[in-house]
């Protein structure tokens, strides 16, 4: 059940009646919860087993440590809940992949070897609440956070259906305490939130839908293309990506909120990032933190020194592309990212100071970040590495062998979504339409809502993040 | 009275969207251009290369893509003294309002000597919604094609017409809204989707054989494991068609409906400049006016002129109600194929032949 498609807002409007015409806390967790089931079980009800356990298993484990007398015990149970959530990852998302390459590794040394005959299929977000299940033990384990007696509470958390097959990445103790509060609904913004919902929206269907075909022509056949027509299928995929994400985001953020929740942000406009360390700053903000608070600081941070710090920044950085999916094109995209974050690191070190406070020298970093964020994406996207290698050669050589050509259009798409995005970014948009008055607001929000739906594909794609 | 400002709200937020949804998606469907939908427009091009060889096309749905052999009413025309060149425009599940779009496409693209189109009476509209989002339903429920579509579902004899008329209400809705406008003319053209005659339509002329000999379709299944029923109700519907008793279920108000939609199928395609012939092939439900009744008396007569070859007739009835003249429950084999391809242009060649040959330019 995607947020964009009409059976979502049935759903939606089921759930917002029943949950805010409850008194009781309780009761309403339980519609939250059962809708949560609901709502993730429109993909496959068996996925919903998976949840179940996992949900179960990270509770059983948090009361079990919050329960146990002596350090040595917790740290039994500590591993056992790492062990048990990094096994189910790795089962259903990175079996076909190790089997895979195992048996072309025997293929290689001249080895015949049938490949694995059971195939998994990969339950939709699954390294979304493993990650948020797993930071609750963590983060008892580390006396952040108290075990939740609750099964409900926990199962809530877990399985909060706005924020469960693609994020935000919730953190227990953010969205925990928010479960003790009886809401009000008139503490809910409803204007700001539904103009939100509204942007994410046109974000996710109206713009990454209708690029996605475009990119798809190119990126599948990169051989009939220009180079030129590379560089800006590469582009618009950076487009169609962070409005399929951020879309998703924003909208799971309002839905959250029209049921009383705050969500963590999850972008703050990273195209404009001047540099890559900035650019992780502003783009998937909930898994950067995850990883930074959950692997590079344990795993030492900079503490020992500036070449183990770089060294933990790229095991972080790769693991982190291997988080994305079970592919060596992933693990590419982690190390040019990782590579990156070193360099601009040691640069800044040696950079002048003057430079930084620069327009010009601004606006020249912003660019050649994109470009490099460009170039990464090529790896993320393609459907295998000869062709991304193929594509990175032509994004980077403008030598593509191909007379297909898409940027006659494309240079105006990109440039009329650039200049709208700057203009949204302050906030021009959604500042006006707040300071409408409420008839005025809602006739043309019905207006609006009609014309969006023009720009909305008849074939729903799911959003590209799902698959992670 | 004071109206509770969220109600207002709402109010304005719905009254406001379906106004604009519903605004830009009429007007939008009656003043753009409409995009090509390849499964149905798919032999056009074909029939455009051979502009000026063909003056007769046959259309219709399955039964007509599985039941007429150009080869053979073209030979089966010449033995009998008239000269006429037929390609099979028969397109599976097609409707009446597929139909008229098909029909529409064609003479906007103007073929040379295209004098005459067979039509058999199509499919009922009957939309599945696990079908909704098809471009062939965005085609049959076509603003200006409502009446027509109504009057077609309200003229079918049988109650399944109300849940029919419920479907194509949620699909005119569906496909009238806003959704997917714009959209649709963004998207890139895709290669795969333009229209293009399978090799063997080509050669066959837009004709289908079916082969009771190869992997059996889901439709011959059923037949196969039916098939103490399917002899009982081919007998039951010969002893019909030689006696031309109606089948039970249609009463006269009803007779006159379908007529009616039948005679404006006819109209439809003079007004497109071609001769309008009713070829109504026999099926096994039994359910449909034209199975059973003189239609000739309703149609092929002086004022309205629309000619008719009726395979239900005394004559043909112990061939196609033999229990081996049928591929599946709604479609006819090869063989039998072949009789009512050769029978049709014999016929049609007899009782009309100097408007017949003379059409044909040949």
């Amino acid at each position: 059940m995607l947020f964009i498609e009409p059976r979502f807002f049935v759903f939606f409007a089921i759930v917002f009646a029943l949950y805010w015409s409850l008194r009781r806390n309780d009761h309403r967790k339980i519609v939250l919860l059962v809708a949560s089931y609901i709502f993730y079980g429109a993909w496959d009800p068996r996925f919903t087993l998976l949840l179940a356990f996992s949900t179960l298993f990270d509770f059983g484990a948090g009361l079990a440590m919050a329960d146990a007398r002596d350090q040595r015990r917790r740290h039994l149970i500590i591993a056992i809940s790492v062990t048990v959530n990094l096994a189910l990852l790795f089962t259903f998302k990175y079996f076909n992949f190790f089997a895979d390459s195992f048996v072309g590794l025997l293929h290689t040394a001249g080895i015949e070897a049938n490949p694995a005959t059971v195939r998994l299929i990969l339950p939709v977000g699954i390294s979304f609440y493993t990650f948020q299940s797993l930071s609750y033990t963590l983060d008892i384990y580390r006396g952040h956070l108290r075990a939740r007696r609750s099964l409900l509470d926990y199962a809530t958390f877990v399985g909060f259906f706005p924020q469960l097959v693609a994020g935000p990445i919730v953190r227990a103790y953010d969205f925990l305490p928010q479960l003790d509060e009886l809401k009000r609904f008139s503490a809910v913004p409803v204007r700001a939130t539904l103009i939100l919902f509204f942007f994410g929206y046109v974000k996710k269907a109206c713009v990454s839908d209708n690029l996605a075909p475009y990119v798809d022509a190119v990126f599948s056949h990169p051989g009939d293309y220009t180079g030129a027509s590379v560089m800006a299928a590469t582009v618009l995929y950076a487009i169609q990506i962070y409005c399929d994400f951020s879309g998703y985001t924003d909208m799971a953020i309002a839905t959250a909120k029209l049921l009383g929740f705050d969500l963590t942000v999850n972008f703050r406009h990273p195209y404009f990032s001047t540099s890559i360390s900035d650019f992780w700053r502003r783009w998937h903000i909930s898994l950067s933190s995850w990883l930074r608070d959950y692997l590079y600081i344990p795993l030492g941070g900079n503490r020992g020194g500036r070449l183990a710090g770089y060294r933990n920044l790229l095991i972080t950085m790769v693991l982190g592309g291997l988080w994305h999916g079970a592919s060596w094109n992933f693990v590419i995209w982690g190390t040019l990212h990782g590579g990156a974050l070193i360099l601009h690191k040691e640069y800044a070190r040696w950079r002048p100071a003057f430079l930084t406070g620069h327009a010009a020298y601004q606006a020249g970093a912003m660019l050649l970040t994109f470009w490099w964020v460009c170039l990464a994406w090529i790896f993320f996207r393609a459907a295998s590495l000869p062709v991304a290698i193929r594509l990175a050669h032509d994004f980077v050589t403008l030598g593509g062998s191909g007379t297909g050509d898409i940027t006659p259009w494309a240079v105006g798409v990109i440039l009329g979504l650039a200049l709208l995005h700057g203009i949204e970014a302050r906030r021009l948009v959604s500042g006006a339409l707040l300071t409408l008055r409420r008839p005025s607001f809602y006739a043309l929000a019905g207006a609006a809502a009609g014309v969006v739906l023009a720009f909305t594909p008849i074939a729903y794609r799911p959003f590209i993040y799902f698959q992670f | 009275m004071k109206i509770n400002p969220r109600l207002q709200s709402a109010a304005l937020f719905a009254g406001c969207f379906l106004i604009s949804t519903y605004g830009i998606g009429i007007a939008g469907r009656l003043y753009l251009p409409a995009p090509e939908v390849g499964e149905l427009t798919g032999k056009i091009p074909d029939i455009e290369r051979n502009a000026g060889a063909i003056d007769t096309i046959a259309i219709g749905s399955s039964r007509m893509l599985h039941a007429f052999d150009p080869a053979r009413f073209d030979r089966a025309a010449e033995r009998a003294g008239c000269t006429v060149h037929s390609y099979n425009l028969g397109i599976g599940g097609m409707n009446l309002i597929e139909m008229r779009y098909v029909l529409r496409r064609l003479a906007a693209h103007h073929p040379a000597g295209l004098a005459r189109a067979l039509f058999d009476p199509p499919n009922d509209i009957h939309v599945e919604f696990s079908n909704l989002k098809s471009q062939r339903v965005w085609v049959t429920t076509d603003p200006r094609e409502a009446s027509v579509a109504v009057a077609d579902i309200l003229s079918h004899p049988d109650p399944r017409k109300y849940s029919s008329l419920f479907r194509y209400t949620v699909a005119f809705l569906y496909h009238n809204s806003a959704l997917g406008l714009a959209s649709r003319y963004l998207a890139p053209s895709d290669p795969a989707a333009a229209p293009s005659a399978p090799d063997g339509n080509v050669a066959l002329r837009g004709y289908e054989p079916l082969d009771p000999e190869a992997a059996p379709t889901v439709e011959r299944v059923g037949l196969l494991r039916d098939r103490d029923n399917f002899v009982r109700t081919t007998h039951q519907l010969h002893d019909e068609a030689a006696d031309r008793i109606g089948p039970a279920p249609i009463d006269a108000e009803q007779e006159t409906r379908r007529i009616a939609v039948m005679r404006h199928m006819a109209d439809f395609i003079r007004t497109l400049g071609y001769e309008p012939i009713v070829l109504s092939l026999p099926d096994t439900y039994g359910e449909s006016i034209t199975d059973a009744r003189d239609l000739e008396a309703a149609f092929d007569r002086p004022g309205t002129a629309i000619p008719i070859v009726n395979f239900m007739d005394k004559a043909d009835a112990g061939i196609i109600y033999d229990t081996a003249s049928w591929y599946d429950w709604a479609h006819l084999s090869e063989t039998v194929a072949s009789y009512v391809s050769t029978a049709a242009g014999q016929r049609l060649c007899a009782r009309f032949g100097a408007a017949f040959a003379s059409a044909t330019g040949g």
